[in-house]
């Protein structure tokens, strides 16, 4: 994570003040075995260090000591049957780490290897991806080291069920939310939800990720997709210029991509890749609906592979062992795996006199190719920028439940239009340079700001 | 003088005492073996009817029984009660081990012999090597044949009567000198086969049924001599009464290996008698030229023909065959008489020169002995052309003989040969005499363990059974192969196509026509031709998926069906001499020419849809899991089932894959991903449109691949389907949902629509029980039949898992972690895996999660040249390989790493995570067999010899990853039923044992 602005940071930092470093040493003494939260909270500190170190309230009001110690962390114990009549104990955990903002919330990961460091650095995350969205949420993170892997439905159910019995009371629609992560979709959300509405007498928002007829929110799975472009749509705007006719191409052909591209068509751009690890495909009439629905059959395929979408749409162009990144376009949204743009490929870009490169995938770029574009004048925004969708369709979730409706399709896009154009704002407010706006810079320091000032305003609690 | 000659020729004839040979016989075998093992033999060579047969001829009133017990101690309380003439034991029986249970008999009972029969395998010779072999007598190798039954049987009773039937009446021998377990275990049988075949043909020289039975007794006797010094005695004590010598060239001579010890035999033998017919055989090509110098046949003991040639030169040279009458200035074939009229017809006929050649050289005394006609042979042989004015005189002379003998004694009774006999089972049936071949074994052995278990008829509603099955046995094969002239193109190097062509072409044997035909008329829906080889499916010989299968529609037209049926078969004939068959063989040490093969013709499970066929389920179950994953142990066994065909599974495409004990807890469905992803996509179907089927070395020519959506609209998918709800990211069972469909088998795994697991894990357990070690089975459920019929779950083959890259033959627990280079104690996989030279691991030192992410990169690029090469690595590092969470483990994908053959998931002290068991890669390691190890030696779990490897030269090297070649190929071995994996260091010079001679020696 660590990219070229951040050590442009860290330098800057490390030459006007040295107490950042203590600072960290110290928290790694407090928190020994925590190497994972205790990279998290370095990485981002460092990001934001130059509006640390212009800010002399926050040392006075203790806002880094406040913000690396969770206000409270739950370790329980999540017993639970096999389907042979044994007793199996796992460790469960829930760290709410900062309401500042608004209730708690955040995902519960179930991963056989998850540790308090790990949870500790997730919620920590947390809390500034929500505050990037400008929604009314604080961060937390929870989960267990339980291997959902080669487990039947039944078991899974009884841990689920297990774990909430241990957690339910001191969650609530105002006091702390869970969500989905890894090891937790769809079907374990039911599963505690389910307990949970049981032990509480209460039908409300203290999860997200339901499924829509129960209370969950429609778009989920299109919402990541879909912030990418209209924050690709408010950058345009910015620029005054619209996504109208341009050529973009994209990498992958995931929920990402799909979601991306099913976004841009309808904005009227013209979407002319996709790409997996075998190969990239060559639309010249772009991607249409049709085309598109065939996405999720090929995703399906357990070969991994885009080749067929070649066979089954005749006039498109399969390259194999290439990336889509030497088709020339308007606009490039790397949808697929880390670090797919080197600096080979950003020249690529630059030849084809590609203007923007959006990251969907997280790291799509390498710090030489971030540099390599942003030298000749590319505007490039880094996933954590773009990728608010997630977090803002949760949030439009929750609002459904407490306000006791059900939105339709269009009223959730404007709703998540909104949400992230006023992303897009934040970015550009505290990413303004001179003569550009450093997206990853704004988003960083435009999350910490609304929390170091929540904190701040709401005194030493 | 010719007056003398004829008085003494009558007396003579009337005189021998074919009533007195053959005298000691073996009535009781006790036989040592588990119940698989007992009915294989039983089954397979039909050995009670051979010898029952055999023992009919020979006029004796009881054949030998056969007294079957599982366990040492069994066999032991058995011979304090009966009287066992013979003791035969396999390798896999119960209780003590065979070779201290010898050593126990033979305290008791010394005079009792003890024969091992084994598998053959380079592992199980390793084995053999190791034990204390000293209170056996012999030792044979099982090649699928039960010929050796037979064999075993009469060269102990040959033994046992030599001396009394030489003096008696002047039976003839055969000597063969040979060390090698594996090669006379195969020469036995065929050499015993030969003389049978030509003793059954006296029959037809016109004799009654009673002098029949008692010539057959005459047959020339075989011995066999395991060293130089046995070998000479054998031969100074019988050389009067000696067809030939067959020899190997190297063994041993004076109690150590002499590699010359045959070529000294030879000049031995060839200085008393330079007629006697002699045939050195060697795994040394270059001995060709010595034995040439020597004026003694050749053979080389890798030839793909060898058995071919062994039987060419036993007919000519030990007067087996035709008697063939050459120019014995040119060698070129002037006359040819295959019996004694035919003789007696031609005599006068032959060129003068070459009845003199024949004659001096005792030929046509030999050929008589060999036929057991002994009195005109022993008339013959002490003539000497000098006795007559001419040679006149001498033809004269002899044809009185032959005809007085045949006046006589003949009787011209034509003996009976019957060319088929059905089973008394129903679904079972045969085609022909002789062996039926691996699968048919195992099919008919199944057959029985339904009839036997009530646990397959326990379940209301489900009937457990086999396929309709018609067997042709393998001596069609055999007439095919010989009327049809075929063995010249199928051995020769010529391509698939070609060797298909002429099988095509060729004629099945008339006979077997009308049983086909018959077939068809009672067969429901298409029927499989598979095949059924005699090496096949026999212990540690896997050969699944060498030889071909067909299947093809059977619809009104019967003509047209068996002329499809015909070309099926023909087709699968050839399959066995195609060209990966032929580096099959090379590789598994087999002989080409010792392969027969027999045909599986079976319904075809499933149902009718329009125009294609295929069951709801295919399947394959293993009675052990080497990739056991919590709570699953190995001998839970595994099962991967698929819809449509179970071409699908053998494909290895993706299926299924769950253990029989838990089937809910399936690996692919724990993820939403992972189900979308990893499960079957399309299935395989059998087109019905009797067009679509014409001869081709595809046997898939007529099967078509199709997609979910038609097995939906065909009804099949309602029982395997869920749906992928795309905007909730979950899996519904059932199709009520809107969405993808996927294959998660639910409605039978998880809502119990059909009591599929249950019905495994009967299956392989008893499987396992009755054949003492691990089976695989492959079945197929039809679930569409006529709604109120039961369900039938039908078991398509049974056999013993001992795949030779599968089976350990060392104990790895006894292995000393030191003495490898990496050693598991948690290791997934099983086999060897010997052609790694390449280690590419991350360096512990400056090992730190945080940098985890840019790792994968680096290994992609490694991976690359391998992938591209097709070679492979062993891939070590820290953490959960494949860990979504780089905190982890290195996130790399599969396509990454996709050239290791070995991963090792190292924990290291200060970074010990909770180890993955390969579960990110489940589907990839299975389908490849990938071993997965897991190792932490900082807790004494598992060992790293990382000065060994740190101290190797770097091939790439930098701050974070190293990649060392070692200078030899490592051995990777992997218990799977012990978890124990090892990676050892590479020997420090390759170990030259191809010589399939140096496997175990008894003396």
């Amino acid at each position: 994570m660590i990219r070229h602005q951040i050590i442009i940071c860290i330098n800057h930092f490390i030459r006007k003040a040295m107490n950042l470093d203590k600072f960290l040493h110290q928290l790694q003494l407090n928190n020994p075995n925590e190497p994972e939260f205790i990279q998290g909270v370095r990485l981002f500190f460092s990001s934001v260090a130059e509006r640390i170190q212009d800010d002399f309230r926050l040392s006075n009001a203790a806002v880094l000591e406040r913000l690396t110690e969770p206000d409270r962390v739950l370790i329980f114990k999540v017993p639970w049957l096999n389907d042979e009549g044994k007793v199996i104990v796992n460790r469960g955990y829930r760290v709410q780490y900062n309401n500042a903002l608004g209730p708690y919330k955040g995902g519960v990961r179930f991963h056989p290897a998850l540790t308090l460091g790990t949870v500790k650095m997730l919620a920590f995350e947390q809390v500034f991806k929500n505050s990037l969205t400008a929604i009314p949420l604080g961060g937390a993170m929870g989960g267990a080291n339980f291997d959902p892997k080669g487990k039947s439905d039944a078991e899974i159910m009884r841990f689920c069920q297990s774990y909430i019995l241990q957690l339910w009371d001191v969650l609530g629609p105002d006091i702390d939310i869970l969500g989905g992560d890894i090891g937790v979709g769809s079907r374990e959300i039911g599963y505690l939800f389910g307990m949970y509405r049981k032990l509480s007498h209460q039908h409300s928002g203290t999860f997200t990720g339901k499924s829509p007829d129960w209370g969950g929110t429609r778009l989920k799975a299109e919402s990541n997709g879909f912030g990418v472009v209209y924050f690709l749509k408010s950058m345009l705007e910015h620029y005054n210029d619209t996504l109208s006719g341009k050529t973009i191409t994209v990498s992958g052909f995931g929920n990402m991509a799909h979601g991306v591209i099913k976004k841009a068509i309808a904005l009227g751009a013209k979407v002319v890749t996709i790409s997996g690890p075998d190969g990239y495909i060559y639309d010249p009439n772009g991607i249409d609906n049709e085309k598109l629905e065939y996405l999720i059959e090929l995703r399906a395929t357990s070969q991994d592979l885009v080749r067929p979408y070649s066979i089954e749409f005749p006039g498109t162009m399969y390259y194999e062992g290439k990336k889509p990144w030497e088709v020339k376009c308007d606009i490039a949204i790397p949808c697929a795996i880390q670090n797919e743009i080197g600096e080979g490929e950003a020249q690529m870009l630059i030849d084809n006199k590609c203007q923007y490169v959006i990251e969907g995938a997280d790291q799509s770029c390498t710090e030489e190719a971030i540099q390599t574009l942003t030298d000749n004048n590319l505007r490039y925004v880094p996933s954590k920028a773009t990728n608010v969708g997630g977090v803002a369709i949760s949030a439009l979730e929750l609002a459904q439940n407490n306000m006791k409706v059900n939105w339709t399709d269009t009223e959730i896009e404007q709703r998540l239009q909104d949400m992230v154009q006023r992303t897009h704002e934040l970015c550009q407010v505290h990413g303004q340079e001179p003569n550009s706006i450093n997206y990853l810079k704004g988003a960083n320091i435009a999350a910490f700001h609304r929390v170091a000032e929540a904190i701040i305003d709401q005194g030493a609690v | 003088m010719t007056n003398s000659i004829n008085t003494q020729q009558t007396s003579y004839f009337s005189d021998t005492a074919f009533g007195h040979l053959m005298q000691k016989r073996i009535h009781k075998v006790l036989l040592i073996c588990s119940g698989y093992d007992a009915f294989m033999l039983d089954e397979d060579g039909r050995i009670d009817e051979q010898i029952f047969n055999e023992y009919v001829s020979l006029n004796l009133r009881y054949p030998p029984q056969f007294i079957h017990v599982e366990t040492s101690e069994e066999a032991l309380a058995i011979l304090e009660i009966e009287q066992i003439d013979l003791v035969i034991t396999m390798l896999s029986i119960g209780g003590m081990d065979p070779f201290s249970m010898a050593k126990k008999v033979k305290e008791s009972y010394e005079s009792i012999p003890i024969v091992v029969l084994t598998p053959f395998s380079r592992e199980v010779s390793v084995r053999m090597s190791r034990e204390d072999t000293s209170a056996i007598d012999y030792i044979f190798c099982w090649l699928g044949n039960a010929d050796i039954m037979l064999a075993i049987i009469k060269l102990i009773e040959d033994e046992m009567n030599v001396e009394h039937d030489v003096q008696e009446v002047g039976v003839q021998t055969i000597l063969l000198v040979e060390d090698s377990v594996r090669f006379y275990s195969s020469y036995l049988p065929l050499i015993y086969r030969i003389i049978l075949k030509q003793a059954k043909k006296f029959m037809d020289e016109g004799l009654n049924e009673h002098q029949k039975m008692m010539r057959m007794r005459g047959r020339p006797k075989i011995l066999l001599a395991r060293s130089y010094e046995e070998a000479i005695e054998l031969y100074e004590k019988y050389e009067e009464n000696m067809l030939g010598i067959i020899s190997d060239v190297s063994y041993n001579k004076g109690g150590v290996k002499d590699t010359e010890a045959g070529l000294k035999l030879a000049k031995h033998v060839k200085q008393r008698n330079k007629y006697m017919p002699f045939l050195l055989q060697s795994s040394n090509r270059s001995l060709e030229q010595n034995a040439k110098d020597l004026k003694v046949a050749f053979l080389f003991k890798h030839s793909s023909s060898l058995l071919r040639r062994l039987k060419h030169f036993i007919n000519k040279y030990l007067a087996f065959g035709d008697f063939v009458f050459v120019d014995p200035k040119t060698s070129d074939e002037v006359g040819r008489v295959s019996n004694l009229k035919e003789l007696q017809e031609q005599l006068f006929q032959i060129p003068d020169d070459s009845l003199l050649y024949h004659f001096q050289r005792d030929h046509i005394s030999k050929w008589l002995n060999a036929r057991a006609l002994f009195a005109v042979a022993e008339v013959i042989k002490y003539l000497k052309v000098e006795d007559f004015a001419n040679l006149e005189a001498t033809k004269k002379f002899l044809f009185d003989t032959i005809a007085n003998f045949r006046y006589s004694k003949a009787r011209g009774i034509i003996a009976k040969f019957y060319r088929e006999k059905f089973d008394e089972y129903l679904t079972f049936t045969r085609i022909g005499e002789g062996t039926i071949g691996g699968k048919a074994r195992g099919l008919a052995f199944l057959n029985l363990l339904i009839k036997k278990y009530n646990a397959f008829h326990a379940i209301d509603n489900v009937i457990v059974t086999i396929p309709r099955t018609v067997v042709l046995s393998t001596d069609v094969f055999d007439e095919f192969m010989e009327i049809n002239e075929l063995y010249p193109i199928a051995l020769s190097e010529v391509s698939d196509e070609e060797i298909l062509d002429a099988f095509v072409k060729a004629k099945l044997p008339e006979r077997i026509h009308g049983d086909l035909l018959k077939f068809i008329s009672i067969a429901q829906g298409p029927i499989a031709v598979r095949s059924s080889s005699v090496l096949e499916d026999s212990h540690y010989q896997p050969f699944a998926g060498i030889y071909s299968t067909y299947m093809i529609a059977n619809h009104d037209n019967e003509n047209t069906v068996l002329d499809q049926l015909c070309d099926s078969i023909k087709c699968v004939y050839a399959s066995a001499f195609y060209n990966s068959s032929k580096r099959y063989m090379e590789a598994t040490m087999n002989v080409i020419d010792e392969e027969r093969m027999g045909i599986v013709l079976q319904e075809v499970v499933g149902q009718k849809h329009g125009d294609l066929f295929y069951p709801t389920i295919s399947g394959v179950g293993r009675s052990v899991n080497f990739y056991p994953i919590e709570p699953e142990k190995a001998e839970d066994g595994t099962v991967n089932v698929a819809m449509g065909l179970g071409k699908h599974i053998v494909e290895g495409s993706a299926s299924l894959r769950f253990s029989p004990k838990y089937p809910q807890k399936i690996l692919q469905l724990s993820s939403t991903d992972m189900a979308v992803r990893e499960t079957q996509k399309n299935f395989f179907a059998l087109d019905l449109k009797s067009s679509s089927f014409h001869p081709s070395v595809d046997d898939s020519i007529n099967i078509v691949k199709l997609d979910l959506k038609t097995a939906e609209s065909h009804g099949t998918l309602r029982w395997l389907g869920s749906v992928y709800d795309y905007n909730n990211h979950m899996i519904r069972d059932g199709l009520t949902a809107k969405g993808l469909r996927i294959v998660t088998f639910a409605n039978v795994l998880k809502y119990d629509a059909f009591p599929l697991a249950p019905i495994i894990k009967n299956v392989l357990e008893i499987g396992q029980k009755e054949m003492n070690q691990p089976v695989e089975v492959e079945f197929a459920v039809d679930l569409q039949g006529a709604p109120g019929h039961p369900l039938i779950f039908y078991l398509l083959q049974i056999r013993p898992i001992v795949d030779s890259k599968e089976s350990i033959s060392e104990k790895l627990e006894e292995v000393k972690p030191e003495d490898t280079l990496i050693y598991s104690k948690s290791a997934l996989g099983n086999g060897v895996i010997d052609d790694i030279k390449d280690i590419i691991y991350i360096k512990t030192e400056t090992f730190n999660p945080a940098n985890n992410t840019k790792l994968v990169p680096i290994i992609e690029k490694l991976n690359a040249p391998f992938h591209a090469g097709q070679k492979s690595y062993v891939l070590m590092g820290p953490g959960r390989w494949g860990s979504q969470d780089s905190w982890l483990g290195v996130p790399v994908k599969w396509t990454q790493i996709s050239a290791a053959r070995v991963i090792i998931e190292t924990g290291l002290e200060n970074y010990r995570v909770d180890p993955s068991q390969g579960t990110h890669f489940f589907q990839n390691l299975t389908s490849l067999r990938v071993g997965y190890f897991t190792v932490t030696p900082s807790i004494g779990d598992g060992y790293v010899n990382t000065e060994f490897l740190d101290a190797l030269p770097a091939v790439y090297e930098d701050e974070y990853i190293r990649h060392v070649q070692l200078p030899n190929t490592c051995s990777v071995k992997i218990d799977g039923q012990k978890g124990i994996g090892v990676v050892l260091p590479p020997a420090d010079k390759e170990q030259d044992d191809d010589d399939p001679s140096s496997d175990y020696n008894l003396h």
